[in-house]
This record gives structure tokens, C-alpha cells and sequence, in this order.
């Protein structure tokens, strides 16, 4: 099938807004919290439970953006290369094996105002969303 | 073939006093009475408001294991949990949660003497039973987590497959509680599964693996499912990686197909696991005394010594070594395990390594698989290569030269037994698999798979319920297809 110009150029827009659409993930702490920055291991090993510290020996709660967020799911596949099934069937694993739970829940606009008041915690927000209640997590690779 | 039709009669005898067993269980009303009253194995139940969970008096009375009392601890526990409705410190999370799993499936094998089963319990499945059955995979399980505090939380799974005594009856799974003295260092207490496979505890979860089932060339070398003990996990922080140590000790006890027990002590298990990014390694040890007991095992060592108390001379002095020596009565088995995976996103690469030591009449067996898989979106083709090769044990037999016409048949017939019992025990298969694992719905998977294997000769490797002319080295045909949910 040939594809007409107008229809390639139409595509070509959809693409690049698809593209400048795709928001910016990034991970955050309190404005309270010592931890400044975080290799993507160490973030990737509080959100999928295999440890509930940060390098320093602090106490590290993660929080998820509820299910079926688009940030939740650009988190999970940029920081665990993980699908929103094999994120559930990673922690089916661990529920299954009476090992712990998920991170709690909560809906974006929720999450700073808990980071806000919790130093311990960790969260992901779009970059548009950040503010000076919670601070930036530099990632090295 | 008389070597493969004694086999059937070790995996697979009595069944009339099964199927009175099955009655007694069916009499009663279905489902959660049943589970509550009729239930022989010892159950502890949440009742219909969901506000106590009810202990069997089974539960207490027939276990005489050390670990019974605290698993009836848990449940009670949990009982008097649910009963004030006191919800613990809510700091992180809720106080409980319910989670259910679930597997719908069946299976069609082109073998039609002998029968593919989905455990080492199974006493009939695809094959020469019928040729398609549901009962290989179908499982359903519900687990109940409990946090009391900051520190200490339990858990309670009860499953329900295609067990020994071809019922579904529920089982305990999963009862202990976990006391967390610091974020890194758990000890637990109660019922649990050990880890020694990658995917032994969730074994049972099939939506948390790519296969239909795990490799049973590899999985079946350690059938006991959970154990009732103690144990003690330690995680440290290695670099950029995870390591964490388990160490548990306790005891397991399995009912057979057949009337069948095997009861497993000193039950010890080690392991290490190191997880960096998308990569596991696990190394492992485990290791138990085993008694297993059978009507007709214990039968063909009885009639050994019986042999050896009437004849005298070097054939009675053999029988009697047999019939003493080779029963599974204290009989060390270990295990040393190798598995890695990696898993980076878009596709996985998983691999285990198995060396058995075994005693009395079973072989020492070398097993292991890979499985390659690859992701397109909500698609997942995947493969596996698995063997199972035992390092077979001499047959022994009685020497049978000079005896007298009644001896020597009797001594005949013994022999018959223990070529049949050592054969049975020495499982040697190999076997490829070509599946898809379709993500099609929300915590839901639709799997399909295909298995080739091939017994070697003298062997039913993994297969179950052998009847007379089943011919070993032929290649058998294993179709199956499951749907996995969590909920």
C-alpha cells in the first residue's frame, strides 16, 4: 500500500507528539532526606523489594503511583526494563512466598504531599510536577 | 515388562481404600464444611464473616510433628487476631491482605502406558488414565498476611490440587509467623516451602513463571512441598548487589499415592542467593534422613528378611542384608544446587543445575535445564532443554544357585521386586519444550506448550502410573494448555 503525503505527514505529527507527549520520570525524596543521589540497582532494588534500605543504612519506604498511571509504567520499564504484567508477576513472587508486600499505593497528586512529610520515603513524579517539598534523586547509570 | 508392571503397583495401589477415603471427604457439605470437619489432613479455616479463622482439632491431634504446635499457635493467633478486629500499627501498609492464585489447565500425553503428572504426588494424569486431564496443572490457592506490628507478621496459604489420594483437598501450604529483628535479619516459625530451586516457593503460582510448569526433570528431584520448622534469613547489601543467606532446619511428612508415607528428618537447607540488577545467582545445599514408607515396598523388604530368617546359607545372609540394609529408614538425601537467571526485560534466561545423593534403592541423579524466552509485547515464545540422568545403582539380587525348588522361586519373585524397586528409583528422562505465554488481561496469562521427551531404556523417568508393555526410549508427546490469574 502506498501512503499518500498527507497521511505520512500526518503519521509523522502523531509520532513527535506521541514522543514530546512522553513525560519525564524522575525519582524523588523528601526536601528532608539525606539521599542525594542513587544508582539505578539501588532505586531499582527498594521498588522491587529486595532491599527496604538506602546505601547508607537508612530506612528507605517506597511509594508507587497507583495502577494503570502512565508514570508508573515509563518507571517501571526505564529503571526494572519490567511490563506492568511482569512487575505483578514479579511481586505475585514475592506476596506468594509470604516475603512482604508491594510498595504502598497512592495516586500522583498524593505522593508529594506524603514524600513532604516522610524523609524516609522514595516516589517517582513527572518532572513537570517537581516542586520544593521534595527534592530531584541524581541517578548515575 | 513385569519390571514396569510392579512399578505400577508401587506408585499406584489401593485404591479402593482411597476411594473410601474420597467418600468420607465428599459426604460432607461441599467446600468450607468439609474443609472445617471431614478434613483428615488438619485444617485451620477463616469461617463465612471472615471475622475467626477455625483450627481443626486434626490439626493438633494427628500432627506428631515438633512443628505442629506452632503452626496451631499461628492459627490461632491469626484467630484471635481476626476475632478483636484490632487493626496493628498502620505505619506502612494495611494490617492484612487476601491474595488468591489460580491455575486452570490440561494436558494431553501421547503415551498411552504410562501417565504425565504435574507432581511427584499425582498418583494418575495424562496418558494411559485419560487422554486429556485437567488434573496436572488445575490449582487454586488463597493466602491470608498478617502484620502485628512493625516486626512481626504471619501467613496462612491453603492450596488446593490433584493430590496423592486423587482428591483437591486443601492443604496447608504456607503457616508461620515472621518475627524481623532488624530490616535485614527475619527469623521465622511454622510451616513454609524452602527455596532450594529458584522457583520452589512459588511453584505453585504459574502466573510468576514463563512455563507451564517448572522442569520436573529438576523440580521432582526434591519432592517434599513445605516443611515445618524454623528459619533464618539474612540480607546484606553487596555493592551495587543483594545478597541474601537462608539457613532452615525442620521436618516434612508427605502422604504417597498408594497408601504411601514419606516422612523427611533433619530436614536442612542453605542457601545463598546473589541478585545484582537483572541477574540471580543461587547456590544451595540440602540435605534430610528420609523414611519412606510404602505397603508394597515394605512388603518386598519384609519378604526379604522372612527369606533370610528360613534359608539358611549364603542366599538367606543376602536377603537379610537387603531386607535390612535397603530400606528408606534413615536414608540420607542431599542435594547441591546451582540456578541463575537473568532477567532484563525483553527477554529471560534461566538455568538450574541439580546433583542428588541419594541411598537405600534410589540412584544418585544428575539434573539440570536452561530455558531461553523472549519478549514481544504481550507475547513471550520461550524453550527449554532438561535432562535427568541418574548414576543407576547395581540391581542386587539373592544368588539363587543350589537352592531348592520352593527357595529358589521365592528367592526369584524377591529378585523380580527389587530389579522393579531399583528401577523405579533410577530416573533417567530428557526432554525438550516450545511454549508461548500470552499476557492477554490483567493479572491473567493464557500458556501454551509442547514437550518431546524420552525415557531411556529401563526407565519411566518422571512418568507415573506405568502399565504392562509401556516401552521406555520411545518419545512421548506432552501437550498442554493453562490459564494463570492472581488475585
Amino acid at each position: 500500500m502506498r501512503l499518500t503525503k498527507p497521511l505520512l505527514a500526518a503519521m509523522l505529527a502523531l509520532s513527535l507528539n506521541a514522543t514530546s507527549g512522553m513525560a519525564e520520570v524522575v525519582v524523588v525524596v523528601s526536601a528532608k532526606s539525606p539521599v542525594t543521589a542513587l544508582s539505578r540497582n539501588q532505586v531499582t532494588d527498594v521498588f522491587l523489594g529486595r532491599t527496604n534500605r538506602f546505601p547508607d543504612g537508612t530506612q528507605a519506604i517506597p511509594i508507587d503511583q497507583s495502577e494503570g498511571f502512565t508514570t508508573r509504567d515509563e518507571f517501571y520499564a526505564n529503571f526494572a526494563g519490567k511490563s506492568a504484567a511482569q512487575l505483578k508477576a514479579h511481586w505475585s513472587k514475592i506476596i506468594f512466598t509470604g516475603r512482604g508486600q508491594p510498595p504502598r499505593e497512592m495516586p500522583e497528586s498524593d505522593i508529594k504531599k506524603f514524600l513532604a512529610g516522610n524523609p524516609a520515603a522514595i516516589g517517582y513524579i513527572d518532572k513537570s510536577a517537581l516542586d520544593p517539598t521534595v527534592r530531584m534523586v541524581t541517578i548515575s547509570p | 515388562m513385569t519390571q514396569a508392571s510392579n512399578k505400577t503397583r508401587v506408585a499406584n495401589g489401593c485404591l479402593e481404600e482411597v476411594a473410601a477415603e474420597l467418600a468420607k471427604v465428599k459426604n460432607g457439605e461441599p467446600a468450607l464444611k468439609g474443609l472445617l470437619e471431614n478434613e483428615p489432613q488438619k485444617v485451620s479455616a477463616k469461617n463465612k464473616n471472615g471475622k475467626y479463622l477455625y483450627v481443626n482439632e486434626n490439626l493438633a491431634r494427628d500432627y506428631k510433628l515438633p512443628g505442629a504446635g506452632i503452626i496451631a499457635g499461628i492459627a490461632v493467633a491469626l484467630t484471635a487476631f481476626f476475632a478483636s478486629n484490632v487493626r496493628a500499627d498502620d505505619s506502612s501498609g494495611p494490617a492484612y491482605s487476601l491474595h488468591g492464585f489460580g491455575t486452570l489447565g490440561v494436558t494431553h500425553s501421547s503415551e498411552d502406558k504410562a501417565d504425565y503428572v504435574g507432581t511427584f504426588f499425582q498418583p494418575n494424569g495424562a496418558g494411559h488414565w485419560r487422554s486429556w486431564v485437567a488434573s496436572t496443572d488445575s490449582k487454586l490457592g488463597v493466602q491470608l498476611d498478617a502484620r502485628f506490628s512493625d516486626k512481626l507478621s504471619g501467613v496462612i496459604q491453603v492450596a488446593s490440587q490433584y493430590d496423592w489420594d486423587s482428591s483437591y483437598t486443601p492443604q496447608i501450604e504456607w503457616a508461620n509467623l515472621a518475627y524481623r529483628i532488624t530490616p535485614d535479619f527475619t527469623l521465622r516459625a511454622g510451616r513454609f516451602v524452602t527455596s532450594t530451586f529458584l522457583i520452589s516457593e512459588n511453584r505453585l503460582v504459574g502466573y510468576t513463571y514463563p512455563w507451564i510448569r517448572p522442569p520436573e526433570e529438576v523440580y521432582f528431584t526434591l519432592p517434599p512441598t513445605n516443611k515445618d520448622g524454623v528459619d533464618a534469613l539474612y540480607r546484606f547489601s553487596a555493592g551495587d548487589a543483594v545478597d541474601t543467606i537462608q539457613l532452615s532446619y525442620g521436618r516434612a511428612n508427605k502422604k504417597i499415592p498408594g497408601n504411601g508415607q514419606a516422612v523427611a528428618n533433619h530436614y536442612l537447607d542453605v542457601h545463598n542467593t546473589w541478585e545484582h540488577g537483572a541477574t540471580t545467582v543461587r547456590l544451595g545445599y540440602t540435605s534430610m534422613d528420609i523414611d519412606f514408607h510404602h505397603p508394597v515396598l515394605d512388603g518386598l523388604f519384609d519378604g526379604l528378611v522372612q527369606f533370610g530368617n528360613a534359608v539358611p546359607g549364603p542366599a538367606g545372609q543376602q536377603a537379610l542384608a537387603l531386607g535390612n540394609g535397603r530400606r528408606a529408614v534413615n536414608a540420607p538425601y542431599s542435594i547441591v544446587t546451582i540456578g541463575m537467571s537473568h532477567d532484563p526485560g525483553d527477554w529471560l534466561l534461566m538455568a538450574e543445575w541439580a546433583r542428588t545423593r541419594a541411598s537405600a534403592f534410589v540412584s544418585d541423579t544428575t539434573a539440570w535445564y536452561i530455558t531461553g524466552a523472549y519478549r514481544i509485547g504481550k507475547f513471550t515464545p520461550y524453550a527449554t532443554v532438561a535432562d535427568s540422568k541418574p548414576d543407576k545403582l547395581p540391581v542386587p539380587s539373592i544368588p539363587t544357585a543350589g537352592l531348592p525348588l520352593p527357595a529358589a522361586a521365592a528367592a526369584a519373585a524377591l529378585n523380580g521386586g527389587l530389579a522393579a524397586t531399583f528401577n523405579a528409583f533410577a530416573f533417567a528422562q530428557h526432554s525438550v519444550s516450545a511454549g508461548l505465554r500470552w499476557d492477554f488481561h490483567k493479572d491473567v496469562d493464557l500458556k501454551l506448550q509442547y514437550q518431546r521427551l524420552r525415557t531411556d531404556p529401563g526407565s519411566a523417568g518422571r512418568l507415573a502410573n506405568v502399565q504392562p508393555g509401556f516401552q521406555a526410549g520411545r518419545a512421548v508427546n506432552v501437550f498442554s494448555l493453562t490459564v494463570d490469574f492472581v488475585f
